[in-house]
């Protein structure tokens, strides 16, 4: 995981700004560099997000049970 | 009849010619449920009780009607039966007697879902405007509907294998029979409480009219409306449309739709980032060239000293000479701009950029001298900076 604990969209939508940067923008050849190594860094980020994650399901319990507590 | 005694005959024969006498009564449309539907074996008569939630009647029809009957009856059909009331003066019973069946289907709660549909239609509960876009990668899905269910089997089964980041509440409720309005609005309220749910899916599987009818309650329909979440609606199977389905952000035709809309497909997302990937290659790439070309217009001779490119130019009209001045100076002072832009981009073993933090290249007529040695007194050597050149005299050499 990021170690910015950043959520699977919120990756995926800096991954796409930073694609979007890249592409447009004059930039200073360091700082492409810098953006590229950034974007590359999110892409495998994301797809191994997509690969390892397990989905939780989580159950609303009943009121009486929830005041049991 | 005051005071006499009569026989029960002439009783009943007296209500019936009553009842006859009722031109209402003659020709009538009776909407309800066949019960204690029989076919009698040998007239083909038919015989059943017509009723709805609060009374019941007999009815009758007799077998010159019941053959024209296109579709079979058979108890829990809501219908409406068109004839006329009269007495059955052995029994003392007043029945109806039957003329024609027509398949209401949905009856009389096909009557009050219309209703209700127009009356929140009016009320704008429906309007696309009011419609919300379901998020489309959401990171928790809040899943209303019986914890036993099909429905909730499909929901995890599709959920998980589309987009498995996406996690699930599951909010057990009763979808079915009186309590389950009251439940499912219950625990709308407490989810509408949480700050984590990007979308509810509120169905279940598919059922007779009845099973579904508890999606056609008025209180949930607006308790959905009030929603500050967007809901995808998932009531029976394609053909079945509810109050609940109306009023939802998204009608899903099945609890498995529901699913497929709430969730991105893993596989798109894949090739969604693979696509974003090539881009930063190619993104790289362009950014690398226009450094380059840059750099090499910037250590080209001319851009160091544009008017040596004019050297061989030679000025043959009179009165031309000083607008082509002013267009050099003009030229000069763009390539002047592209020089600090490119040069400013060079990075930091650019040998300009050292140059111009305050140092200068030695050389002699032999080429550049790197070596305090390779000096001797008297020498003539030249100085290079970054913006010009000094021709110098050695006087003295120490090392």
């Amino acid at each position: 995981m990021s170690k910015d604990n950043l959520t699977f969209e919120e990756s995926l939508i800096e991954l796409e700004s930073i694609t979007k940067k890249l592409e447009s923008d004059n930039l200073p050849l360091e700082e492409a560099i810098e953006l590229f190594q950034k974007g590359l860094k999110l892409s495998k980020e994301c797809s191994d997000m997509l690969k390892s994650a397990k989905q939780k399901i989580e159950k609303i319990t009943d009121l009486e049970q929830t005041n049991d507590d | 009849m005051n005071g006499m005694t009569i026989t029960v005959k002439q009783l009943n024969t007296y209500v019936k010619s009553l009842i006859e006498s009722d031109a209402r009564l003659l020709r009538l449309s009776v909407a309800g449920e066949i019960s204690n539907f029989k076919n009698h074996y040998s007239s083909g008569h038919w015989y059943f009780t017509l009723k709805d939630s609060e009374a019941q009647i007999r009815c009758v029809m007799f077998n010159s009607y019941a053959v024209k009957v296109p579709f079979a009856v058979e108890d829990g059909m809501r219908v409406v039966v068109n004839g006329r009331v009269s007495v059955y003066e052995r029994d003392g019973l007043y029945q109806l007697y039957v003329e024609s069946i027509e398949n209401a289907g949905e009856g009389d709660l096909y009557a009050a879902f219309n209703r209700l549909k127009e009356k929140l239609k009016k009320e704008g509960l429906f309007a696309a405007e009011e419609k919300r876009p379901i998020k489309k990668i959401p990171e928790k899905i809040a899943v209303l509907t019986s914890d036993t269910g099909a429905a909730v089997r499909d929901i995890f089964n599709i959920t998980s294998t589309r987009y498995p980041v996406c996690d699930i509440l599951l909010c057990p409720v009763v979808v079915q029979g009186d309590n389950a309005p009251y439940s499912m609005i219950n625990m709308l309220d407490r989810v509408y409480e949480r700050d984590d749910v990007d979308t509810i899916i509120i169905g279940r599987g598919g059922g007779s009219l009845e099973d579904l009818w508890a999606f056609n309650n008025e209180a949930l329909a607006r308790k959905i409306y009030e929603s500050p979440i967007p809901v995808i609606s998932a009531v029976g199977h394609e053909t079945d449309f509810t109050i609940c389905d109306f009023v939802a952000d998204v009608r899903a035709s099945t609890p498995s739709h529901a699913a497929e809309l709430a969730v991105p497909d893993k596989e798109m997302l894949f090739e969604l980032i693979s696509g974003l990937k090539t881009k930063l290659y190619s993104g790289l790439a362009a950014r690398y060239n226009t450094a380059k070309a840059k750099y090499e217009l910037a250590s080209s001779g001319m851009l160091l000293n544009p008017l040596r490119y004019f050297d061989n130019v030679t000025i043959k009209v009179d009165g031309f000479e000083e607008k082509l001045k002013s267009s050099i100076n003009r030229m000069m002072l763009v390539f002047d701009k592209r020089f600090s832009d490119a040069a400013a981009r060079l990075d930091a073993l650019s040998p300009l950029k050292i140059i111009s933090r305050g140092f200068a290249a030695v050389s002699s007529g032999d080429g550049l001298i790197k070596s305090a040695k390779e000096l001797s007194a008297g020498q003539n050597i030249a100085l290079r900076f970054s913006d010009g050149d000094a021709d110098c005299k050695v006087t003295e050499v120490r090392c």
